[in-house]
C-alpha cells in the first residue's frame, strides 16, 4: 500500500486523488477514472459520491455522461493537490517537467521507486539522451520546492550510456536492476537503448 | 534578500579581504580548472574538483563584498549568494551549482560513477565563462582587489 493510500486508509481513495489531483489532472467521465485507477465502476462510483459530498469533487452531466473533476474552489483543494504531488503525482510533476527536450529515456530510481520513501529521501532521478546536466537542471527549476524532495539529476548521453553498458559500469547496473518509474519511455525503450 | 539580510540571520560572517586574498583564489581556480581537464583521473574526481573552481570563485564574490560564509551551509550559500552579487539573472546558475554540489558530495562521500566525463567537461566549461565574468565584476566593481590584467589571464 502506497504512502497516500495508508494515509488516508483507502486504496479506491489514493487512486480517485492520483488521477484528480495529480498535475495531469482535468474533468474525466466516470469509466475513464474507473479504467486510469483499475478498480471495479461499483467501487468507485460509491467513492466519488463521497466526495461529491463533502465538495471535494465536482460533479458534472453531460448527456449520458457524467464528468468529475477536483473542485478547485474547496479549501482543501490545494492541500490534497500538494499531499498527492508529495506521494502519488510525483512521477506527473517530472515528466511535465522533461517534456518534449531530446530525453531518450527517464526514469526514477532508488527509495523513492523502490516505494518506501521517507520525508528526506532525496528523488534520484535518470536522464538519458542528447541533453546536458546544467539543461536538465534549469528543467527542474523549482520542481524540487513543489514536490517538498531534492532531486538529483544523472544525466547520460547516449553514447556514454552505450560505453557504460559495454563497460558494465558498476553504477549503472546497479541502477538499471533497481526498481524505475519511467518518466520518458519506458523499460521496452531502455532495453532498445541498451541493445 | 540582500547579504546584510544573510549575516543577520546569521548565515555569513564579515569579511575583510585582500588582494593577495582574491589572488590566492584565483589560482586555486586556474589550478583547478588545469586538473580538471586530466583525463587520467576518474570522471568523479574530474567533476569534483570543477566543481571546487566553480566554489573559489562564488567564495571569492563574496569575499570581496565583506562576506564569508558561517561554517554551516557554508558551500550552499557561497553558491546562492551568485545571483545576489552578480544578478538574479545568474538563478539558473546558483541551480545548477547546487545540483553539481549535491553530485560532488555523492561521488565524493557515497557511491562511485554518478558524474560523466560530459558532466566533467560541461561544468569545466561553465567554470571558465563563470571565471571571465568573475574577473570583469571585480575590475568594474573592486578595482583595488581585482589582480592585474596580464596576472591573471582565465
Amino acid at each position: 500500500m502506497n504512502l497516500l493510500a495508508q494515509l488516508i486508509c483507502s486504496r479506491v481513495r489514493a487512486e480517485i486523488f492520483r488521477v484528480l489531483f495529480g498535475l495531469r489532472a482535468g474533468e474525466l467521465h466516470l469509466r475513464e477514472i474507473q479504467r486510469q485507477t483499475g478498480f471495479a465502476i461499483g467501487t468507485v462510483r460509491q467513492d466519488l459520491g463521497k466526495l461529491v459530498k463533502l465538495g471535494i469533487v465536482a460533479r458534472r452531466r453531460d448527456g449520458n455522461r457524467v464528468y468529475f473533476a477536483a473542485n478547485q474552489r474547496h479549501p482543501l483543494h490545494s492541500e490534497i493537490h500538494r499531499l498527492v504531488l508529495k506521494t502519488l503525482g510525483l512521477g506527473d510533476v517530472l515528466a511535465a517537467a522533461l517534456k518534449g527536450e531530446g530525453i531518450g529515456c527517464a526514469f526514477v530510481f532508488g527509495s523513492v521507486a523502490a516505494g518506501g520513501p521517507n520525508s528526506e529521501s532525496d528523488v534520484d532521478l535518470m536522464v538519458i539522451g542528447n541533453i546536458g546536466l546544467r539543461k536538465v537542471c534549469a528543467l527542474l527549476s523549482g520542481v524540487g520546492d513543489q514536490v517538498g524532495r531534492e532531486i538529483n539529476p544523472v544525466v547520460l548521453s547516449l553514447a556514454e550510456f552505450g560505453k557504460r553498458m559495454r563497460q558494465r559500469d558498476h553504477f549503472l547496473t546497479a541502477v538499471l536492476a533497481s526498481p524505475k518509474i519511467f518518466l520518458v519511455g519506458s523499460e521496452h525503450d531502455l532495453e532498445a537503448m541498451a541493445g | 534578500m540582500t547579504l546584510k539580510q544573510w549575516q543577520a540571520n546569521g548565515w555569513l560572517k564579515p569579511h575583510e579581504t585582500s588582494r593577495k586574498e582574491i589572488a590566492n583564489l584565483l589560482a586555486i581556480v586556474r589550478r583547478d580548472l588545469a586538473d580538471a581537464r586530466a583525463q587520467v583521473i576518474s570522471d568523479d574526481w574530474r567533476f569534483g574538483i570543477a566543481y571546487n573552481a566553480a566554489l573559489k570563485l562564488c567564495t571569492a564574490l563574496l569575499c570581496a563584498e565583506g562576506f564569508r560564509p558561517e561554517r554551516e551551509l557554508a558551500h550552499f550559500r557561497a553558491l546562492q549568494a551568485l545571483p545576489i552579487i552578480l544578478g538574479p539573472d545568474r538563478q539558473p546558475d546558483a541551480d545548477y551549482l547546487e545540483s553539481c554540489r549535491r553530485k560532488r558530495n555523492r561521488v565524493e562521500y557515497e557511491s562511485v560513477g554518478g558524474a560523466t566525463g560530459e558532466n566533467a567537461d560541461e561544468l569545466i566549461e561553465f567554470v571558465q565563462s563563470l571565471q571571465k565574468d568573475v574577473l570583469n565584476w571585480l575590475r568594474g566593481n573592486h578595482p583595488n582587489l581585482a589582480p592585474p590584467k596580464d596576472s591573471a589571464k582565465p
